[in-house]
């Protein structure tokens, strides 16, 4: 993996600098928001640790500015300031994950791996969720690599859930999505297509998962793969 | 549009109390002097035309003894010494005039205006003019004793004493000013009274205000407000309350910082005992195992500081910036921070489940705050839980309204009654009992959720389900 570390604290940067180049991934370092947004823009890297509290360019607009300029660019924010409410805003300025300092450095390199292989993944267009797999450009679903076949609104509604793995969507949301295609379908439609995905699902390694008030997301079972 | 108000009262309320009394007071007595001037300057006009008209009248008296009508005629011998001392008197010029009835006699200033009607025996007094100039004038009527120059009836004889005004509009002038200056004078000494008065009456203040300068920065203690007037003495007593919230708040704060740093002080001593034994070590492994030793010595650090810097924040944040507070959508809210947990509650196979009413849910507070409120409870619940267990993230409003509930619902072992009593106390150990995982634990999230609570106006209340499990409920303030 190769990685933009953008990290004002030289300390902190070296020694986790170190580590990840200990277990195999190649580590540039930047200490400058406007460096880092410079280097970015000749040079691609497989995911981004950002540090909010930067200076000359804060990291919340460094991020901000590398999704305005379509940079997908898989972005890790780390940052000493555990302001929960501002974690749910970031995610949708469109940081991948997050993780408060202090932090393992194992639990870091696990975000990375997870960030980076969805990341190609969704390059190759293909979506994956345990032994489920779709494939984008053929519209196609594999489960254990064998051809899953399924109705249209099925089809429909398990791309919306692989596409967003783990990332839970309402039955109205579900709904939403599919109006366009479909605009004679009810709340109770998404009720009954989930009951049929889930029937042919049955026994693999992925699960849809319902959460009262929540929603549906698909899940991997053991674990794995999410 | 409001501030012009509040500086113009500001201006006002800055005025010295003198001066605020004596606008309140000296118009008021200035009103009533005048009052009492005008109503005694009629009064005056009449007692001293009374003084005067007395000299008026004797001349009358004097001159009607020297009338005779022996020789068939009216004859006047005038009483010249008389005349002169009045003259001398009255500082001015005097006229008279004896006339009958029939006006076939006159004697004396033929040009006096004519007198009005007068019946028999009567005197009177009216102000009149002679040659342009004001004269106050006394005429007197009365019958003669037998009829002159053989008329079939005795005819009445008219005498007329006038004497130019000027001496007696002096006398007026003078009366007058001298009240006029009088009056000044009351109000003046009044006004230099109240002041007087309003000094002597605030020097407790002023000697209030010397103490209060003299205290030290760090003296709380309370201020005595013996020999204070009694109007001021509420205005102490709470000073005394804020000094002595203040005093409460300094013990809360002195007692936070000797736990904080006792809590973080413990890790860092405990990392450099372990550096030191690793250093001296002298095979790898050992050394190995000292560092293996020290990594849940740092994560323990590490949460301890996130958290004494979140229960900081959260009990000075509205304090500090009571800009935060706005409108927040709970469930909206109770969905963020599920969303947040979701990875955290699958890896441990947890169901997670959000019950909301569904018309709207509306408190008033920090977003922020709330949101790391019920973040904390989560991930106590979600520690709590045993694999797939269900937690429960509900928002309710309690029956009467006056609460809006945001509740966590666990199914763990629960909580001793020991314990439930102690939450929301710094290093209360309340989640040691309900999470299990003791080591992992800080003991200062509950601490956390009831600051938050508090800052809000509400409450941290945890109770034992039936069944199984602990619900931690945070109360706010319905909406008014």
């Amino acid at each position: 993996m190769r990685i933009l570390l953008v990290e004002d604290d030289p300390d902190l940067a070296v020694w986790l600098s170190r580590s990840l180049v200990q277990r195999g991934s190649v580590v540039e370092w930047e200490e400058d928001g406007r460096l880092a947004e410079l280097r970015l823009k000749t040079d691609t890297f497989d995911a981004i640790v950002l540090d909010l509290g930067l200076p000359s360019l804060d990291g919340a607009l460094l991020l901000r500015r590398l999704r305005a300029a379509d940079d997908a660019t898989p972005t890790l924010i780390v940052t000493a300031r555990d302001d929960l409410s501002k974690r749910v805003e970031l995610l949708h300025a469109g940081a991948d994950d997050f993780l408060a300092k202090p932090f393992a450095v194992e639990e870091l390199e696990a975000r990375l791996v997870a960030l980076v292989r969805r990341s190609h993944g969704r390059a190759r267009g293909v979506y994956q969720c345990g032994t489920l797999a779709f494939d984008q450009n053929a519209q196609r679903f594999t489960l254990d690599s064998e051809p899953l076949a399924l109705a249209p609104r099925e089809h429909a509604i398990l791309r919306e859930l692989i596409q967003r793995v783990g990332e839970p969507l309402t039955k109205q949301q579900l709904l939403d999505r599919l109006v366009s295609t479909d605009s004679d379908l009810h709340l109770e439609a998404v009720e009954v297509m989930v009951h049929r995905l889930r029937r042919k699902l049955a026994g693999a390694s992925v699960q849809i998962v319902t959460l009262r008030g929540i929603g549906y997301f698909l899940e991997a079972v053991d674990g794995a793969g999410a | 549009m409001q501030a012009p108000d509040i500086v113009r009262s500001f201006r006002d309320t800055a005025r010295p109390l003198w001066l605020k009394l004596a606008l309140w007071t000296v118009p008021g007595l200035v009103f009533l002097s005048v009052a009492g001037l005008w109503l005694s300057a009629a009064s005056l006009h009449d007692l001293s035309d009374s003084a005067y008209d007395r000299s008026l009248a004797g001349a009358i008296r004097a001159i009607d003894l020297n009338v005779s009508t022996e020789s068939g005629g009216v004859g006047v011998e005038l009483p010249y010494p008389l005349f002169e001392s009045f003259q001398a008197t009255a500082s001015g010029e005097v006229y008279y005039r004896i006339a009958t009835d029939d006006g076939l006699v006159q004697i004396g200033d033929a040009l006096l205006p004519a007198p009005p009607p007068l019946s028999a025996g009567e005197m009177r007094f009216y102000d009149a003019n002679y040659f342009d100039r004001p004269i106050r004038v006394a005429a007197f009527k009365r019958p003669l004793d037998r009829p002159l120059y053989g008329a079939a009836r005795a005819q009445n004889i008219v005498i007329e004493v006038a004497e130019t005004t000027g001496s007696r509009e002096a006398f007026r002038r003078d009366l007058i000013r001298r009240a006029i200056s009088r009056d000044a004078l009351a109000v003046l000494v009044a006004a230099v009274l109240l002041a007087l008065g309003v000094r002597f009456a605030l020097a407790p203040l002023a000697a209030l205000k010397e103490r209060l300068d003299r205290r030290e920065p760090d003296d709380r203690s309370r201020l005595d407000d013996a020999g204070l007037p009694r109007e001021v003495r509420p205005l102490v007593g709470a000073v005394n309350d804020l000094l002595q919230r203040h005093r409460e708040r300094g013990e809360a704060q002195r007692r936070f910082i000797d736990d904080a740093s006792h809590q973080l002080k413990t890790p860092i001593a405990v990392l450099r005992s372990q550096v030191d034994f690793a250093l001296r070590a002298t095979d790898a492994e050992t050394t190995r195992r000292a560092l293996e030793a020290m990594r849940p010595v740092i994560d323990r650090a590490g949460r301890m500081t996130t958290q004494l810097l979140a229960l900081a924040r959260a009990e000075n944040a509205l304090l500090l910036d009571p800009s935060q507070e706005a409108a927040v959508d709970l469930p909206g809210l109770l969905r963020d921070v599920a969303r947040l947990h979701l990875v955290q509650a699958r890896r441990g196979r947890i169901d997670l489940e959000i019950e909301v009413p569904d018309e709207p849910l509306m408190a008033r507070g920090s977003e922020a705050l709330l949101f790391e409120a019920v973040s904390n409870l989560l991930d106590n619940a979600l520690r709590a839980s045993p694999l797939d267990g269900h937690v429960v993230l509900r928002g309710a409003r309690s029956e009467a309204a006056r609460w809006l509930l945001l509740e966590v619902q666990d199914e763990g072992p629960g909580m001793d009654d020991c314990t439930l009593k102690r939450v929301g106390e710094r290093f209360g150990g309340g989640e040691a009992a309900s999470g299990g995982e003791g080591a992992e634990r800080t003991g200062l999230g509950l601490a956390i959720v009831a600051a938050i609570a508090r800052a809000h106006g509400g409450e941290l209340r945890l109770r034992n389900r039936s069944g199984n499990g602990v619900v931690a409920s945070l109360r706010l303030p319905g909406p008014a």
